[in-house]
């Protein structure tokens, strides 16, 4: 009984251990970043980044102007500095409370620091736990820091659903891509394959994403346009909805409007004859027509017929163009290609022997598209 | 022995299972994927074929002892000195097992939550469990495996049903990784892996009913090469290069991938507490198993003084100034080869066992 007193006791004491708040993270005093950008610092080789937060302020805060850059919600400060934890100790100096990346929803980090390289960036972010495995990582054309300034003045009340905005249309219009820290961090880290990001420009007083930037191990090599992104979708199985406009087979100067979406998984097969890759691709679509000229008869099988094969053209050049686009212009294997031919390779050596990273370059591409128009819309005939 | 010493079917298959559950936590499948790269997969299924064997090998050597651990049968073989040596030895690889346990995941949850907390905080934490715990007995440690280990199974199970969309052919390929060699020569130190099978030349005492050590040691280890198993897939389909790079612990990274809609994100919290406690529990059973040992070698009837004794000596232990490269190397090394020379030394016992037992019923016989 005695026993069982002293253990109960002890236990009850070591409760008060778990309760301590001396270094509890409060709201009060931490300062909650939005987003975070990095620049590369042209100016000094020596500090090479330039390092922008931009912070929620709290109701009071903004009320009474808080030493802010500017009269919205959020603030933002920058400094330059020698790697990122630096950047982001002189900033805890700097402000009177701590920086907190946990609601952390972008980062944007600008081009010029991207073609040189964002492996230690991406690394060191990996090692801060509070960094969130699903925040959006943006490469801006122009520098990060006016990415967030935009974003800050934009008039959108919660900053961090703009930058949804901008990712999460990829499923409604097939321009955008969903690309977050831990997809690049695990596909820069992959030593089978490339990457890609959401490529964005400063438009006025917006943001708007311009395409993919394209990345060759850590380092961006290119980017290509916002309609690609449908290649790419269609490509990975990621595609739910998109529009295309194609010429109408049945009408001179008219266009048909198709809602495109995936029907079935595309096959991709690699076979390397002759030090040379061929790549099938077979990809299944399915469509709607969503709006089309004057005098088209949506029933007649043979006008559908028509509109498929147009489709199918359609898409096999955007597709054909962009995957010689990145294999030829920028030798980067975003789709992971070497990894899909390591199937057919019972050892690493054997795979390493082919040498893909060598011969990607010179890959000849077949694809084939096959258009399934399911459906129109509400109408029958126009 | 007292019934709280005594423990049943199930609580002896949940608590030998807790300890490769402690081990996938502590980065087992990745020195696997380091040994054996994409060839991990039909390694870890020949591995177990050997280990299966092993099991049953084991199981049939004991059928002639019906209460009898490895220390015993060393008596029974070699008398006192040969009982003190095997004793000694495997009081080593324990605490070599408990050090090593309580140093990388204190390390572990250093870095990830308690950067700005003094080392021996954590330790203490962890030693003060497995101590209380050991006071109390071994049924309670055995209940409270029982009530932990299913929510970390299925833990482990979340895991990989989230990677589970990915799943594509093409992350297991190279299906013989390095090479035929390597997954079937060198591949065969990745053994150590089954370190439950030491927990087995132990178990057989403890069980309630000793005819259920078969079923115990077949159940345990099939669910445990199943776990290790679906772990070292949800890797290798979750970091494509796994093998090429290198983790603090890569389940953490695994559990920090996870996420079902905006819902439900950040898992590792929650992983984290589970995996806290069954770290818990795995130390109290490496405890009690090192007193059981002393005990036994010292002739003593008060187990007590060994609980406070392992615990002094691992706290005294623990605040050894040791850096991540020498933790790696005794948990990537060290305990590597000290597990697998406790496999055969533990077989060798058992073999000399049963000859020295069937040549003296064969004399008694004639007799």
């Amino acid at each position: 009984m005695i026993k069982k007193f002293i253990i109960g006791f002890v236990l009850i004491l070591f409760l008060f251990t778990l309760t301590g708040c001396y270094d509890a993270n409060t709201i009060e005093n931490s300062y909650y970043i939005v987003a975070l950008g990095i620049d590369l610092n042209e100016d000094n080789p020596d500090i090479p980044y330039h390092i922008s937060i931009q912070i929620a302020k709290n109701k009071s805060s903004s009320e009474s102007g808080g030493g802010s850059s500017q009269s919205s919600a959020y603030s933002i400060y920058s400094v330059d500095a020698e790697s990122l934890n630096s950047g982001i100790s002189i900033l805890n100096n700097y402000l009177d409370k701590k920086i907190n990346l946990s609601h952390c929803s972008a980062i944007i980090l600008s081009e010029s620091l991207a073609r040189r390289g964002i492996g230690d960036i991406l690394k060191a972010l990996s090692n801060d736990h509070e960094v969130r495995p699903n925040s959006y990582i943006l490469i801006s054309s122009n520098k990060a820091e006016d990415v967030l300034d935009k974003v800050a003045n934009s008039g959108e009340e919660f900053s961090s659903r703009f930058y949804e905005y901008i990712i999460n249309s990829f499923d409604y219009t097939g321009y955008s891509v969903e690309t977050t820290f831990n997809k690049i961090l695990s596909e820069i880290n992959d030593t089978l394959g490339d990457t890609i990001a959401i490529y964005t420009s400063v438009s006025g007083d917006s943001i708007q994403n311009q395409g993919l930037a394209i990345f060759k191990d850590d380092r961006m090599v290119g980017h290509t346009s916002a309609i690609d992104s449908i290649g790419y979708l269609l490509l990975v199985n990621k595609l739910e909805e998109s529009n295309i406009t194609i010429t109408n087979p049945l009408e001179d100067n008219s266009k048909i409007d198709l809602e495109i979406g995936i029907m079935k998984d595309c096959n991709k097969d690699v076979e390397i004859i002759n030090n040379t890759p061929y790549i099938d691709i077979d990809i299944h679509v399915s469509a709607h027509i969503a709006s089309s000229g004057d005098n088209f008869d949506y029933t007649s099988s043979e006008n559908i017929h028509k509109v498929e094969e147009i489709a199918e053209k359609y898409i096999k050049n955007l597709i054909t163009d962009f995957l010689y686009k990145i294999s030829k212009e920028y030798d980067a294997d975003i789709f992971n290609f070497e990894n899909l031919y390591s199937t057919k390779c019972l050892t690493n050596k054997e795979l390493e022997d082919v040498h893909f990273d060598k011969i990607y370059k010179d890959s000849v591409f077949n694809v084939n598209v096959d258009v399934s128009i399911s459906s129109t819309h509400l109408f029958e005939k126009e | 022995m007292k019934n709280n010493y005594k423990i049943g079917k199930t609580e002896a298959i949940f608590a030998i299972s807790i300890v490769m559950v402690n081990r996938i936590i502590l980065n087992l499948p990745y020195s696997i994927l380091e040994n054996t790269g994409t060839g991990s997969v039909i390694n870890l299924i020949y591995i177990g074929i050997i280990g299966l064997l092993f099991v049953l090998l084991i199981n049939k050597m004991f059928k002639a002892f019906p209460s009898s651990d490895i220390v015993d049968l060393a008596e029974f073989c070699g008398g006192n000195i040969f009982k003190t040596i095997i004793g000694i030895f495997f009081v080593c690889l324990l605490f070599l097992t408990l050090f090593s346990t309580v140093i990388d995941f204190t390390n572990l949850l250093k870095i990830i939550y308690f950067h700005r907390s003094p080392v021996i905080f954590i330790v203490l934490f962890f030693i003060l469990a497995l101590l209380i715990s050991n006071l109390i007995g071994l049924r309670s440690i055995a209940k409270t495996i029982s009530l932990i280990l299913p929510f970390t199974v299925i833990s482990i199970l979340f895991s990989f049903g989230a990677v589970f969309d990915s799943i594509s052919i093409d992350s297991f390929t190279p299906i013989l990784g390095y090479g035929y060699k390597n997954v079937f020569v060198n591949g065969l130190t990745n053994l150590f892996s089954f370190s439950i099978i030491i927990f087995f030349f132990f178990f057989k005492p403890l069980l309630k009913n000793s005819f259920d050590f078969s079923k115990v040691t077949v159940i345990s280890f099939i669910i445990s090469w199943i776990l290790l198993l679906l772990t070292v897939l949800s890797l290798l389909i979750a970091f494509p290069s796994i093998h090429s790079s290198s983790n603090l612990n890569f389940l953490y990274s695994l559990a920090r991938k996870i996420e079902l809609g905006n819902f439900l994100q950040r898992l590792d919290a929650l992983f984290i507490i589970l995996w806290i406690l069954c770290v818990f529990s795995y130390l109290s059973i490496i405890t009690f198993l090192i007193t059981t040992i002393l005990k036994k070698l010292t002739l003593s009837t008060e187990r007590n003084m060994f609980s406070y004794l392992v615990a002094i000596i691992l706290l005294g232990l623990s605040l050894f100034p040791i850096n991540i490269a020498e933790i790696k190397f005794i948990q990537g090394t060290i305990y590597k080869y000290v597990i697998l020379s406790s496999f055969t030394i533990g077989i060798l016992v058992l073999i000399v066992s049963n000859v020295k037992f069937k040549y003296t019923q064969k004399v008694g016989g004639k007799k």
